[in-house]
């Protein structure tokens, strides 16, 4: 199968973090900025890294990113360059776009100029982390849509050692429990003890909740709000 | 897996000894007797390093973490440069 091709704009902490874990995605990452420093500091990793300014026009078509699958438009504070850089995207024909805001005004703009995803990176990272710091069993928690949110939570009391069927998760707390994850003791190359986690999707229903698992369930806001960890 | 031999002679000798035994009853997931015998070596030597993250890692198995993290606190007060504990701190405070 061909890989996906990405082109990452702008190599600061998000676009860097951006490139990076599409790399090891197994993706193909195209990452250009102004900044030789941030180049260099990608190189080693990307398919193609370059210096280059991507408002300007023929040097973008130059380097091919009018081929790539998806770009993603990570200069944010620079909103002047981050729209020049969107409408020169367009131009070329990039047919899907992501981009990120600063402020809801940037936000919109670039959703008029035609973005198929405008991402509020600060904003986001903000609301996550508040829901962790107000109710900090969650672990992790992500809103769907319509009410619905999916969220991990170490075990609640009660369902530890039962298995998932018997644990009645469903007719308890109304929510669907999708996946366990669990960390499994190892003993490392270098002789020291710790553990990997193994994810189990759609776990058997005679799967047993062991110590230490962390539960992924997927209900309403409301539902999820009356699970309790152990 | 074999238990590992009881307690030798020597008191460095014992430590390593409920070192090993806690890492023991990690590895079988008996985090109740693991963190047991690993404090247990700690009331023998409390600068033992690999207690102090054994416990950390017992910890963050059991989803623990401001526990964990005093433990990998402890075990680099003594040890800067134990990059295990290192690393699991790093990762805890998400860095």
């Amino acid at each position: 199968m061909k890989k996906k091709q990405f082109a990452v704009i702008g190599l600061g902490r998000f676009g860097h973090s951006m490139a990076e874990t599409l790399i090891q995605s197994g993706c193909e990452v195209i990452a250009i900025d102004t900044d030789e420093e941030k180049i260099q500091a990608i190189s080693d990793l990307a398919t193609y890294a370059v210096q280059v300014d991507a408002t300007d026009e023929k040097a973008v078509r130059t380097i091919g990113l009018q081929n790539v699958d998806t770009a993603v438009v990570s200069i944010g504070e620079d909103i002047e360059a981050s729209i020049l850089i969107v409408m020169t995207l367009k131009e070329l024909g990039v047919k899907e776009i992501v981009a990120k805001a600063v402020t809801p005004i940037h936000g919109k703009i670039l959703r008029n100029l035609g973005v198929s995803r405008v991402v509020f990176p600060e904003r986001e990272v903000a609301v996550r982390l508040a829901n962790s710091l107000a109710q900090p069993a969650i672990i992790d928690y992500m809103d769907l849509s319509a009410g619905y949110s999916v969220m991990e939570i170490p075990a609640p009391l009660g369902t530890v050692g039962s298995k998932v069927r018997d644990s009645r998760i469903r007719e308890r707390y109304d929510v669907n429990l999708i996946a366990i994850r669990r960390k499994i003791p190892i003993i490392t190359d270098a002789g020291e003890t710790d553990f990997k986690e193994d994810l189990k999707i759609n776990p058997d229903p005679d799967e047993e909740i062991a110590v230490g698992d962390i539960l992924v369930v997927l209900g309403s806001r409301e539902s999820l709000a009356s699970m309790r960890p152990a | 897996m074999a238990r590992p031999a009881r307690a030798g002679g020597s008191p460095g000798g014992n430590v390593q000894d409920l070192v090993e035994m806690g890492e023991f009853y990690f590895l079988n997931q008996k985090y109740a007797e693991a963190a047991k015998v690993l404090q247990k070596a700690l009331s023998l030597d409390p600068r033992c390093v690999k207690a102090y993250y054994t416990l950390g890692v017992i910890h963050e198995s059991k989803n623990e973490p401001d526990r964990a993290r005093e433990m990998y606190e402890k075990a680099l007060s003594i040890q800067p440069d134990f990059k295990p504990a290192r690393d699991h701190l790093d990762r805890l405070v998400g860095m």
